[in-house]
């Protein structure tokens, strides 16, 4: 099964995900989710706003993947991280020296990088990197 | 809610392929071979079925593939789409089409031709966000391990164990079982010095790639003994859709899965079960990985929280266990053809109700259960289907 040709980076910058991190909060509850939803996943409220995700977080869970998709070396190590102040994303590390490296509770933040190339289109989006200790 | 599909609904005929890399067969082979299958078990021929539904997600697009295959003339056919509940999801509408009094005579089909598709595994399939991409199912069924092992405190190689285990028992049950894909039997060293497919995941932690077709003939509950002594009874057909809401908000835990959980509160209900540990006798759950596996058993309310492990330990899901699961050896060796798997795991409880299951017969199992979890864990579709006897 092969998947549609992505669209031109170009077009991609002017969505609210994928680069300028738009997620909503809900002006009831407060929950914040990303993607952005028209009704609140938490409380059912429609009563929103667009929220920018901060790039800092903790690692929520993860895996080594030694099987990738067709355009990624292995190993990648996806992750789920939880977000300061609340949100969610799920995303790649990159520049770990291995993937031993990363655990549950890992300091990490977002960094943009090119992610792979398909069909000749660069995709970038955004990685997550080891936060140094001070 | 006032309906209920509880003993409306009989199955009097089932057919299943045998499940593997079925490199000489056709799609529409497939799903001749199943359905002839169930025609002879039932004693009804192809103008005697007066609607169909299919479940697939790559091999059919729409109704005419099955009605084609079949030479099926003129008849309603509906092809369903609905993740790994594809099959189920067939079987669930052709049921209440019976229970709705429109059809005395219907057939569900599943059927997946995956090989053909160049896969290896499943891709992920949502790019919305440019970070999906980096899914693989290995990949996003293994970051529950990871989170479960965290949570309930295994190390690694605890963890890892615990669900070795699950796959030694599968292909054990699998290997006595000819329409299985995958019938060599494993040792606990195998699957954890098995190559890495997605940390923590292994090799033997994955299930089969494989073609396959299943298939059932289903009749009012009133007509059933007309056709066979030992008809099996549907008790429940649930399906939980997903909000998706572990993918979007902030506080999915990642070491359950919620829809598998309310599919089988309804189900229970819907077929009055109150101890599902005691009265469901066998399982067929979606076992895609071991650890989904493991989850399953926690979100179905067979063991408590976080006690997955002491259940495995005690060989409670073995054979000769109190509750088997995946008495035909599951997903794990027969692969997922995803739109027959769940009439599949149906074929298994119906050949265990009426003692026609061989070397894996269980002792007098009275009601068995069939799971599926469609997509991903954190945005799933799950079904739940009870038959009895």
């Amino acid at each position: 099964m092969t998947q549609p040709a992505p669209a031109s980076p170009l077009f991609w910058r002017l969505t609210p995900e994928v680069y300028r991190l738009i997620g909503i909060k809900c002006q009831d509850c407060g929950h914040i989710s990303y993607p952005r939803t028209r009704i609140c996943h938490e409380c059912g409220s429609q009563n929103i706003k667009e929220y920018k995700l901060p790039k800092k977080g903790t690692v929520h869970t993860y895996c080594v993947n030694w099987a990738p998709p067709p355009q990624f070396e292995p190993p990648i190590t996806p992750v789920i991280v939880d977000l300061e102040g609340g949100g969610k994303y799920q995303g790649l590390m990159t520049e770990t020296a291995t993937p031993e490296d990363v655990k549950v509770g890992s300091e990490v933040e977002m960094v943009l990088r090119k992610v792979n190339t398909d069909r000749g289109l660069n995709v970038y989006g955004y990685k997550f990197r080891l936060v140094e200790e001070q | 809610m006032s309906g209920s599909i509880k003993d409306r609904v009989a199955i009097i005929g089932m057919g299943c392929t045998r499940f593997g890399e079925l490199w000489d067969k056709g799609p529409t082979d497939l799903v001749v071979d199943a359905v002839e299958d169930a025609y002879a078990d039932a004693g009804v021929e192809a103008k005697d079925i007066e609607a169909l539904w299919g479940g697939s997600i790559f091999t059919a697009h729409g109704g005419r593939f099955f009605t084609e295959a079949l030479r099926m003339q003129y008849i309603p056919a509906t092809h369903v789409v609905n993740a790994c509940a594809s099959g189920q999801d067939a079987m669930r509408n052709a049921a209440y089409s019976v229970a709705a009094g429109i059809y005395d005579i219907v057939l569900a089909i599943g059927v997946e031709k995956i090989k053909d598709e160049g896969m290896s595994g499943l891709p992920g399939m949502d790019n919305r966000t440019h970070t999906h991409a980096v899914a693989t199912m290995p990949g996003v069924f293994a970051i529950m391990a990871t989170k479960y092992f965290h949570r309930y405190g295994l190390t690694p190689e605890e963890g890892k164990t615990m669900l070795a285990k699950i796959s030694v028992k599968s292909h054990a049950n699998g290997s006595l079982n000819p329409k299985a894909h995958l019938r060599n039997t494993l040792t606990i060293e195998r699957v954890l010095n098995a190559p890495i497919i997605a940390w923590p995941l292994g090799l033997f932690d994955c299930c089969g790639v494989s073609d396959g077709g299943a298939a059932a003939i289903l009749t009012s509950a009133e007509r059933a003994k007309e056709f066979r002594k030992d008809p099996v009874y549907i008790k429940a057909l649930q399906i939980c859709g997903t909000p998706s809401s572990g993918r979007i908000t902030t506080d999915y835990d990642y070491t359950h899965v919620e829809e598998s959980y309310r599919a089988g509160v309804a189900a229970y209900r819907e077929a009055g079960v109150t101890d599902p540990r005691k009265e469901i006798s066998m399982a067929e759950v979606h076992d895609c990985f071991s650890i989904t596996e493991a989850v399953t058993m926690e979100d179905l309310q067979f063991s408590p929280r976080g006690k997955v492990k002491d259940d495995i330990d005690a060989g409670v899901f073995e054979l000769n266990g109190a509750l088997p699961v995946q008495p035909d050896g599951g997903l794990k060796c027969f692969g997922h053809p995803i739109g027959a798997s769940g009439i599949r795991m149906v074929y298994e409880l119906y050949l265990q109700l009426q003692g026609r299951a061989d070397k894996r017969q269980l002792k007098e199992p009275k009601l068995g259960l069939a799971h599926n979890l469609g997509h991903e864990p954190y945005a799933p579709l799950c079904s739940v289907c009870i038959v009895g006897l």
